[in-house]
Order: structure tokens, then sequence, then C-alpha cells
């Protein structure tokens, strides 16, 4: 898909199941919402094809297609009340007053704004335009809905709630929500499977847990949650050595770019080995034989439920490893103390390939 | 804080209160100006509102009124394609919009004149056409000359109009099945009304009260409400102040209740639209 002589979207392939709470996820930038807008039929691709249960809707234009939007800045229609904006979408279908007004009545219900059926769009809060959106968007009963960051102009309080709401709706109403957003968190909130877009490029669809726990690239690694990537060369094809302390871990090896599962199989590749913060533990006694790294504390965060240290490695000072410990359960380190690491965690994540990220 | 109105307050007294009320008093006199009639009365305005004046008048606003209406419906299509171009397309656009609102009106009135007069290129150019319309010292040619000379005012106040738009909302409306024509009448009309309303009275009061075309444009054979008015004070044959603070009087009339009407239409299009009655819910 190539816009103003750019390609912004190459060899994006997936498909979307009924029913399936779905997000493209990404940077600003990635392309997510070019891809939206092929979807909703607000762009044609310069390349490639669109399916609908089948059939084929590339070319087929946005008011013909069985899915509604929800847009970032709501785009409610101001000079019309709650109810007309919520109706508005049926009385194009040309439905029966009666029907556009029980349909409109139980989707104001489900957004749980039955009381504001007669009020005007600007007497609306933004938590509440939104609900607006979403009822306007899900009256007509369409078989998708798209969203495009519906909950970024909320404060934090109000999206992590909205969040469950969705949710709660989209399995009510069985219908297939398609959700854009570059908030990692807020994917991982409500999604069944999230496409993960970088540069216009798909790096990986997967359900939260296997993005988290293989990421398929460096890429989606750092995207998603916190990684440290520790330099290493294989040994075997399960078994890699850490370059500066001569640590050894069990990997298992991800494919990158143009390499297969299998070309990384072998020894004396190099690469990253990623391991998670909250796999790294810290041992009692420094300089203990079973210690995989040791490293120096810099900085030390408390995040409620577990503390967050910053370690400077001393096997090699420009590598700085974020480590998660229970904030119950260890003793606090103060900084500039060096402790011993270990990794209790198997089957970690390699990414042979280039040093350089 | 008290102090802080003080401006505007003397403002309104210097300029407008006390004009106004001395036309008032000046329409009140029972002679013109040269007589030594000094009783009050409404003499004046049994004059202005008795033939021929008050066919003149309501000619006037008839004549305003077409004037304003065609300046809309050249301006509307116009602004809206400028508004939708390229941000640099729309500048040159704008710019070269723009340029007749930094000339001296009577200067481009000038020119405009050279135009129109028999051998002008443009009475010229219709002769060619085949219509050949003469233009000089006709209700015709002043009717092109306010097109001509007030299209530049009711540009930009739609142009901000128009830009302010917000396109999702039109996306919004093509999602959820709104064909072209819908798009036109339930989402852009409704937000622009109260815009081309206000651009119209904007050109429509001014038009109303305009005497520099018609006397050049129309040779002083066109009468307007306008050209009335100006040669009741500024004529050089019998000058008659008290009946032009009439006439002046009566020009303003017609202004406010335009504008009147004007604030209704707002008023009425920004109350939440029609679907209000419609609506079976009930506010708690």
């Amino acid at each position: 898909m190539a816009l103003n002589g750019r390609d912004v979207l190459r060899k994006v392939n997936f498909t979307v199941g009924e029913g399936e709470f779905f997000s493209l996820l990404g940077p600003s930038g990635c392309g997510k919402t070019t891809l939206l807008k092929i979807i909703s039929g607000f762009l044609n691709p310069s390349d490639g094809e669109l399916f609908w249960k089948g059939q084929r809707i590339t070319t087929v234009p946005a008011q013909k297609r069985d899915l509604n939007l929800v847009f970032q800045n709501y785009a409610l229609f101001p000079h019309m009340n709650v109810f007309e904006n919520v109706a508005f979408g049926m009385r194009m279908q040309k439905l029966a007053e009666s029907e556009i007004r029980s349909r409109a009545g139980v989707a104001l219900e489900q957004v749980r704004m039955s009381s504001f059926a007669n009020r005007r769009i600007t007497e609306l809060s933004g938590g509440q335009q939104q609900r607006i959106a979403l009822a306007r968007a899900i009256a007509p009963r369409p078989k998708l809905v798209l969203l495009d960051e519906p909950l970024g102009a909320l404060d934090l309080q109000l999206r992590k709630q909205m969040q469950v709401e969705l949710k709660t709706l989209q399995r009510q109403l069985g219908m297939t929500f398609i959700y854009v957003t570059h908030d990692q968190e807020e994917a991982f909130a409500m999604s069944d499977r999230i496409a993960i877009l970088n540069q216009g490029v798909l790096e990986q669809v997967a359900v939260p847990e296997v993005l988290y726990r293989e990421p398929a690239s460096r890429f989606v690694a750092q995207f998603i949650g916190t990684a440290n990537f520790i330099a290493a060369k294989t040994l075997s094809s399960t078994l890699a050595r850490c370059v500066s302390s001569g640590a050894e871990f069990i990997i298992r090896s991800m494919p990158t770019g143009e390499t297969k599962a299998s070309d990384g199989a072998g020894p004396g590749i190099l690469g990253e080995i990623l391991v998670r913060p909250e796999q790294f533990s810290v041992s009692g006694a420094p300089d203990a034989p079973s210690d995989l790294l040791m490293g120096a504390v810099v900085l030390r965060q408390y995040l409620g439920p577990q503390v967050r240290y910053h370690l400077q490695l001393l096997s090699d000072s420009t590598s700085i490893v974020t480590v998660d410990l229970p904030a119950a359960g260890h003793t606090p380190l103060e900084t500039g103390i060096e402790v011993g690491l270990n990794v209790h965690a198997i089957d970690l994540p390699f990414y042979p390939g280039s040093l350089e990220t | 804080m008290k102090w802080s109105g003080l401006p505007a307050k003397i403002w309104m007294l210097l300029f407008v209160l006390m004009p106004f009320l001395w036309l008032v008093g000046l329409s009140l006199q029972q002679g013109s100006q040269i007589s030594d009639d000094n009783r009050l009365g409404l003499r004046q305005f049994e004059r202005a509102l008795s033939p021929p004046f008050s066919g003149i008048i309501s000619s006037s606003v008839a004549f305003s009124f077409a004037a304003s209406l065609t300046v809309l419906l050249i301006a509307v299509p116009v602004t809206w394609y400028v508004a939708r171009l390229p941000r640099q397309k729309r500048k040159i656009w704008l710019a070269l919009l723009s340029i007749p609102l930094g000339l001296n009106f009577v200067v481009r009135i000038y020119a405009w004149f050279v135009l129109v007069r028999p051998e002008g290129m443009i009475t010229q150019f219709l002769d060619i056409i085949g219509l050949g319309i003469p233009l000089a010292s006709t209700q015709a040619g002043v009717f092109l000359s306010l097109i001509y000379g007030y299209l530049p005012f009711m540009f930009l106040p739609l142009y901000t109009v128009f830009e302010r738009l917000d396109n999702t909302q039109l996306e919004a409306a093509i999602d959820l099945g709104a064909s072209a024509w819908q798009r036109w009448w339930l989402i852009i009309m409704p937000e622009i009304l109260p815009g081309i309303v206000a651009s119209f009275v904007f050109v429509f009061v001014p038009m109303l009260g305009e005497y520099l075309i018609p006397k050049m444009i129309g040779g002083g054979l066109v009468a307007t409400l306008g050209t009335q008015i100006e040669s009741q004070f500024l004529g050089s044959i019998r000058p008659n102040w008290p009946f032009g603070a009439a006439l002046s009087l009566c020009l303003l009339v017609c202004a406010v209740g335009v504008l009147a009407i004007a604030m209704r239409i707002l008023a009425r299009s920004s109350n939440g639209g029609k679907g209000e009655s419609w609506s079976p819910f009930q506010v708690h």
C-alpha cells in the first residue's frame, strides 16, 4: 500500500475471526490508521485485497460495508441530540421509526446512557461522548465495529473502566471488534488477539500471552512490556553463552527477518537473548558460583506490587538490565550494592543476527 | 472592575447613541432645512412611506436581497471548493480572493466602472457572446456591479465556516451509510447554516445602504434608498436633512428587521435541531 508515493504498508496479511476482539497495535506512524481506513473503505489499497466472508470487498465503497467506525475524536453530529446521533445509521438504512426507536433505546441502554437521549452533544463530557459514539456504531447492528483509539482522550481511571466495559459489551453483542491503539496495556486488557505493526510491516499476530513470552522479533519484544537483551553466542540449538560473562542459558531460537527458525539452530551464531524483568532473581550471597551475571544497583523504583531495579552489569558496563522483584519477599537493595543475578526461566527467546538494535 | 466597561460605554455614547438621537430629532422636524418650520411631527415619515419613496424602499430591499442571494450562490460553491483544496493551493486561492479587500472600495468601483461603460471590456464581451445588455445606467448594470463589489466580503466569513467543518463528521456520515445528498443536507447544512446566515446579513445590510455603485454605475438613473439618502444630505438641488434622516431611519429599521430574522434562524438551528420533538425519551 503506497500513500503519497511512500510505502506505508507492506506484506500485511491477517484474518480476523467472527466475534473476535482484535487489536492493531503499533507506534504512531506504523500504518495502523491506514490499515483501518482500508478496512473501513475510506482508502483503496494500491495493492492487495480485502475479503469479507470469502467475498472480495476491496473496492466496495464505505457506505456499503456492513461495519461501523468509532472515531478517535468521536465525530458526533453536534446539531443533533444524543438520540438522533444514535438513530442516524438506522435512518440511513430507512428502518421503520418504531424499529429505530427500540434499537436506539437498546444501544443507549447498552452503553448506560439511556437517560441522556434528549441531551445535546455539547452538554456531554468526553467519556459520555465516547459512549454515544459507541452506541451510534453498534445501533445499526453491524457485523464489525472498528475503533480508532477511542479511549485516547480520556483520563487514566476512566480509560481503565471503559476498557472493561468495552470488552464486556463486545462479548454480549457477539460483534467483531477491530481496535486500533498504540497503547500496549490497553490492547492486552481487551484483545483476544493482537497484530503488531511496525513501519508498515506486520511483525506478529498472536494472543497476548504468546506476544509476551515468545515475541517474534526484537521489535515486538521491546514494544511489549520491558525487555532485557543479553548478547550471546549459541553453543547448540538450545544453549547459548553470554558473550561478556560466559554464563550459559537455555534458549529457543526465534526466526527473524529472512532467516527461518531452523537457520538459527546451529552452534556459533551471535545474537541476543530476551529476559523479562521478572525472570531474574537475585542470589542471596554475592559471587555465588551459580550466579549467571553480576550487577550493581543504579536505580530503585517502588511500583506497588513489585520493585524495579536498574542494574549495571559488571561484565559489560554499557548494559543496564531491568529486574523486577516482588515487593514483599526480598530485602531492599541499596543503590550501589553489587548482587548476583540468576535467570529462573528456561526456553528464553534468542534472536540471531546483528547486535545493533 | 466597574471601570472596565467605561471605554465601551463612552464609545457607545459618542458614536452610536448621540448620533442616533440626533438623527431621530432631525427626522421629527416638520420643515426642510431651509424653511423655518420648527414644529415637530411625523410628516417626514409620512412622506418616506408614501409613493414614490415607499416604492424605492421596497424595491431597494428586494434588489439588495436578490443581489445578496446571488452573491451567496456564487460564493458558497467557490468557497467550498477552496476550503477543501490541499493546504498549499488553498493559500494561493485565499490570497487571490483577499486582494480586493485590500483595495479601496471606491477605487475598485472606479476600475469596474471603466469595464462596464458602453466601450468597456465587459460590455463589449457581452456583445460578442450575444448578450448585448447595456450595463451603464441600468438596473442590470447596478445589479452586476453590486455582486462584483460585495463578493469578496462573502468569501472570508464563509471560508472560516467551511474550514472549521469537521471532516471526520463527514466520514462518520459516510460510514453510517449517508449518500452525498444526505451528507450535504443532514450534516453540512445544519453546521454551516449559522455561518451562511451571518455572511448573508453582513453583505445584505451594507448593500441596502449602498449609494456609490447605484450613483456611479447607475448614473443617477437607478434610484435606491442609498442614493435617495445621499441626495437628501449632499445633493446640490434642495437638500432636505430631516427627510434624509427619516429615510435613514427607515433603512435602519429594514436592517434591524433582517438581523432579527437572522437571529431567529440562528437560535432555532442551534438548539439541538428537530430531533428533540421526535425523541420518545425523557430527561430526568
